[in-house]
């Protein structure tokens, strides 16, 4: 299979549970690294099937993520863990680092908690972190892991408002969801998915309003009528 | 029935003399075992090429192996080792009468400490949430940087109650270098007594310090998981009221606690 | 410092013959501790009255010193407590010295396992035992004893083959067991080939200690193989 994505594009993953998706994603950033294949993100280009570990580091400085779970670091402050990228990783001077993180967590409205432990936090506050750690190191790309599904029904609008302000800014997403109301809002590609091949993929409005595949409609009619309501709620 | 009391007094300040060896042996070993387990439970996890098997047998070995023979070996091996060295090199002189038994039995040890304290480290590693690690990736991180700055700190909590109860473990072990010339509490009471039969009590003597030393020691490693988790509580109940629903895929992570 | 291997094969026969040996000095205490341990366990969970005071001081001093120290206070202590009574008991066998050392030590552990397990099993299950008509000893009997053995079976392990490991040390006070054997063998060649016999003793030690381990797991294996079948039916 082949994905290729525009600077500035946003692409929504989508498709039934145990498709790949999250594994597609996860072999952008080499955490599955792929059997063959190639991952070129801003030039940078790695053959999956012999690549060095240093070249798949190279590649994850160019990318961010935002996890499912979150995945904060439990021992470090909300400051901590968007600066611990730029000042392990990027070698940046700790209040240079600093200054970029507060302005993110002021962003997402998180900055007065900027001393607090990721276990003091709420799973939205937690994946607002999440989301500045991700933006932190200003990537190439930035790949988002179902962000919104572990969380309470209530806290998903406001993560979702937020990604959406972030991809308005221009920064080219990837994101796996199984919110197709909000992908039909912020994508411009959409990607169908089933049993580990792609689909169907293509302009997000024709793919969500008139697929061509059989699968992809038994998929969006079995989904579609559920979610429109939860989400004019 | 007639205990020597006078002589008790007496010899108490005697014995206790001999405490800071047992105790210098205690902490040696300690750091000896810890450094051994951090290295083989390295080893374990990485699943390095033939040296994983290799120190899997080593630590059965050694944990099927009653310590005592361990003890004996090292107290004979290790100076044949040695006069053999002096032989074949010149880079160390062996001198049969200035042989440091303190340092074969702390040897000795930190090895079968070192292969029980393996088990702690692997396990504690293995209850940190895997997506720590994997964030710790995905900014970019070393494998090391990861291990240092993220796992490592987080798996060395988790491991403070196993680690704390083989120091226990450890402290009353050393009383069997007594067998092996080290003159550590034990050995010390046995020999203040020799003189004049009062055996009993010179032992006595010891198991009185021996049971308030392992008191304070036990009474300070509960502060020092007290405070532990005490931080956690706060983490989790911190002022803002605010809480974390656990969430389900996570699993559990399993807190170990050996019971030797 | 390879000289005398020879005598590594020579000791073998010799050793194994006391296997035996180490293994009465193994499984005596350890039927003893069983039961006495329950005892403790149970003064330690109930009223705390003046019985339960001397209990508790019992098991923390037996806990809190070392085991080779405690052999010698019964060692030299028992012959003079029994004088007091007017029986002279000095010439009896260390053997009987050993047991009763070990009894008292590992009753102790043997007690805190217990006690952690009782602490820990489902006290509604005590309670359905009460609901269904038992009477104390009958919810003993049928709910209590086997629960709190089935969780304390891991902890009992571990101090079985401590024990098991531990009776080496009977030797100090001239018991012959196959570390006993070992080391008169040791001083009759007078420092020749020593590691090779010790190693001969290490080797029988741990196949004991292999034996012992598959017994527990196999013990273990059964308990939840019978548990999943009540769960089935």
């Amino acid at each position: 299979m082949s994905l290729s994505v525009k600077e500035g594009e946003v692409v929504a993953i989508i498709g039934p549970s145990g498709s790949g998706k999250t594994t597609l994603l996860r072999t952008v950033n080499f955490l599955n690294p792929a059997d063959h294949g190639t991952v070129s993100v801003d030039g940078y280009k790695v053959d999956a099937s012999r690549h060095k570990h240093r070249e798949a580091l190279t590649l994850r400085q160019k990318t961010g993520m935002v996890f499912q779970g979150y995945n904060l670091f439990q021992n470090r402050t909300v400051l901590q863990n968007v600066t611990e990228g730029l000042i392990k990783v990027k070698k940046m001077k700790r209040p240079e680092a600093e200054a970029i993180a507060r302005r993110l967590l002021k962003q997402v409205r998180m900055d007065e908690k900027e001393n607090s432990y990721p276990s003091q936090l709420s799973g939205g506050q937690q994946q607002r972190v999440g989301i500045c750690r991700a933006l932190a190191a200003s990537p190439k790309v930035v790949l988002l892991d179902e962000p919104t599904s572990a969380l309470d029904p209530e806290l998903v609008g406001e993560i979702l408002e937020i990604i959406k302000q972030i991809a308005e800014t221009g920064i080219t997403m990837i994101i796996v969801t199984h919110e197709i109301a909000f992908a039909r809002e912020i994508a411009d590609t959409v990607v169908f998915m089933k049993d580990g091949v792609i689909v169907e993929q293509g302009n997000a409005k024709q793919i969500l309003e008139s697929p061509e595949k059989q699968e992809t409609k038994n998929f969006l009619r079995a989904l579609l009528p559920e979610r429109s309501i939860e989400y004019v709620i | 029935m007639h205990l020597n009391v006078s002589f008790m007094l007496e010899d108490f300040p005697v014995v206790l003399k001999a405490l800071p060896v047992t105790l210098g042996l205690t902490v040696l070993s300690y750091a000896g075992a810890f450094l051994i387990a951090c290295l083989f439970g390295a080893v374990i996890l990485h699943k390095t090429k033939v040296l994983y098997p290799l120190i899997l047998v080593f630590n059965t070995v050694v944990k099927g192996i009653p310590l005592l023979i361990q003890l004996l070996f090292c107290y004979y091996g290790i100076p044949q080792l040695l006069k053999l060295l002096s032989e074949k090199t010149d880079l160390i002189r062996y001198d049969p009468k200035h042989l440091s038994y303190f340092a074969f039995a702390a040897v000795a040890f930190s090895i079968n400490y070192g292969a029980y304290m393996t088990d702690v480290v692997v396990s504690s590693f293995k209850a940190v949430d895997p997506g720590q690690r994997e964030a710790a990736d995905a900014i970019g991180m070393t494998k090391l940087q990861g291990i240092w700055y993220i796992t490592g700190l987080q798996a060395l909590k988790i491991s403070i109650p196993g680690l704390s109860n083989y120091f226990m473990w450890l402290l009353k072990a050393t009383s069997l270098a007594s067998i092996t010339n080290v003159f550590e509490l034990l050995a010390t009471s046995r020999a203040s007594t020799a003189d004049n039969y009062a055996i009993l009590e010179g032992y006595i003597v010891a198991a009185a310090i021996y049971w308030a030393v392992c008191l304070i020691a036990e009474h300070l490693l509960k502060k020092l998981n007290q405070a532990m988790k005490q931080e956690e509580m706060i983490n989790e109940h911190g002022r803002t009221g605010t809480y974390q629903k656990e969430a389900w895929w996570k699993r559990n992570p399993e807190r170990c606690e050996p019971v030797r | 410092m390879f000289y005398g291997q020879e005598l590594f094969g020579e000791s073998i026969p010799i050793l194994i013959r006391f296997i035996p040996v180490t293994l009465f000095y193994f499984l005596v205490p350890t039927a003893i501790s069983l039961l006495f341990g329950a005892w403790i366990c149970k003064v330690r969970t109930g009223k705390k009255g003046l019985l339960y005071r001397i209990v508790s001081l019992f098991v923390s001093f037996f806990r809190g010193t070392p085991g080779l120290l405690q052999l010698y206070l019964v060692f030299f202590g028992l012959p003079q407590l029994a004088l007091l009574f007017g029986y002279n008991i000095n010439r009896w066998h260390p053997g009987f010295f050993y047991i009763v050392a070990t009894c008292l030590n590992f009753s102790a552990f043997v007690s805190e396992a217990y006690r952690g397990a009782y602490e820990a099993i489902d006290k509604g299950q005590i309670e359905a035992g009460i609901a269904i008509g038992f009477n104390r000893f009958q919810n003993f009997l049928y709910v209590i004893a086997p629960l709190t053995l089935k969780t304390a079976l891991p902890n009992l392990k571990n101090l079985e083959i401590d024990l098991l490991k531990g009776t080496a040390t009977a030797y100090v006070i001239g018991v012959v067991d196959v570390m006993g054997r070992a080391d008169k063998l040791v001083s009759l060649h007078r420092g020749y080939g020593q590691l090779w016999i010790l190693s001969a003793a290490g080797l029988i030690y741990f196949l004991i200690n292999v034996v012992v381990e598959v017994v527990f797991s196999l013990t273990e294996k059964r308990l939840r193989l019978s548990e999943r079948s009540v769960h089935a039916s």
